[in-house]
């Protein structure tokens, strides 16, 4: 006959371990009530670490993570900020080639014998155009008006894409 | 597996109710391990907190190559050890040998009053539970609540299939000899 079912093999059997004499096993249950105690004994502690509780994290736990993950920056941006700064650096060359007389600079890339000559006209007209531009009261208003503006815009535009989605801009 | 990736795919677009989804998916399965390993109840949430932000800065990274689950565990648990390493908390390979019994491990100096007080074998569960090992309470956890195999506690663990095995009939054997002192062999029964 056999010996009493080791701790080992009980908990095997109750995990469902194929074993070499699971036969036996199960004719030594049927007839031992020691061993079958002490494999109900398992069976209520499998069952109670199965329904185990006290888990519980807050109500709105995934929500406060989600915030917290929100400022972090984007891996996969759809438009990156660079893109912005490019667009901001190409619309101030604009204004500038708008505003300002650079015809003397373009010289300097024609060639010629006379490049020192044209480049210390490029350096006049370009300070010239600087000065005339800065002492005309109204152009400075102008200037400084469209240049806040601008910023404004582009700093209302970022905000916005921010909260609309998430992760937009690093 | 389509659903994990769409939703992944989603996440990394920058839309935060895919993270959130992701959240409430798994949040179940990193408090049980996070509730397992670390004892201090005001770190717990905080801990779990962590866990999600590196999973989401990390997200980018993962390929795959295992269940979501196993990886989300995986960071989990190698999270909390960190957070037990840095706290000095040692674990039982550090302080107790192969051969002790529950009572030297559980501890059994509390007073009979005291026994008397939790009087359900659930509440008494945890209790033991909470005086077991760190790596017995965690695969204990993922076998049972989470409902692992030794291979994904392996992959999670990185511990020996041979030793899972061992700390969880170990732990079970503990918990049983624990109980079966408190209530009789009858009363477990």
């Amino acid at each position: 006959m056999m010996q009493h079912l080791t701790d080992d093999q009980m908990q095997d059997y109750l995990e469902g371990n194929p074993s070499d004499n699971q036969a036996e096993i199960i004719v030594h249950l049927a007839s031992c009530r020691e061993c079958r105690m002490a494999v109900v004994q398992y069976q209520t502690l499998f069952q109670g670490l199965k329904n185990d509780t006290g888990f519980e994290l807050s109500p709105g736990f995934a929500v406060s993570v989600t915030r917290r993950v929100a400022p972090e920056a984007p891996k996969s941006s759809p438009v990156p900020e660079y893109l912005l700064i490019g667009a901001a650096v190409a619309a101030a060359a604009c204004a500038i080639y708008f505003l300002v007389d650079l015809s003397s600079i373009f010289d300097l890339f024609k060639g010629g014998f006379a490049r020192r000559t044209a480049l210390e006209n490029a350096v006049t007209s370009t300070v010239t155009g600087v000065l005339d531009l800065l002492n005309i009261k109204s152009n400075m208003l102008l200037l400084s008006g469209g240049a806040l503006l601008t910023l404004g815009i582009l700093d209302g535009v970022v905000k916005s894409l921010k909260r609309g989605r998430l992760y937009f801009f690093a | 597996m389509a659903e994990e990736r769409e939703l992944v795919k989603r996440i990394l677009t920058g839309d935060s109710r895919a993270f959130t989804e992701f959240v409430l998916q798994y949040q179940r399965l990193v408090s049980h391990i996070v509730f397992r390993m670390v004892a201090n109840e005001a770190d717990r949430e905080d801990l779990c907190q962590d866990v999600f932000l590196g999973l989401y800065r990390n997200l980018a990274g993962f390929r795959f190559q295992s269940k979501m689950s196993t990886w989300v565990a995986r960071v989990t648990y190698f999270r909390c050890l960190n957070y037990l390493e840095k706290k000095k908390t040692p674990l039982f390979e550090d302080i107790c040998g192969e051969d002790q019994t529950i009572a030297d491990v559980a501890g059994n100096g509390e007073l009979p009053d005291e026994f008397a007080v939790s009087q359900d074998i659930a509440g008494r569960l945890r209790e033991e539970i909470d005086k077991l090992p760190v790596h017995y309470r965690t695969v204990l956890t993922l076998y049972h609540l989470d409902e692992m195999s030794y291979q994904e506690i392996t992959k999670i663990t990185d511990l020996p299939k041979g030793t899972v095995k061992s700390y969880l009939f170990r732990a079970r054997r503990l918990l049983k000899q624990r109980l079966e002192a408190q209530y009789g062999a009858e009363g477990l029964s």
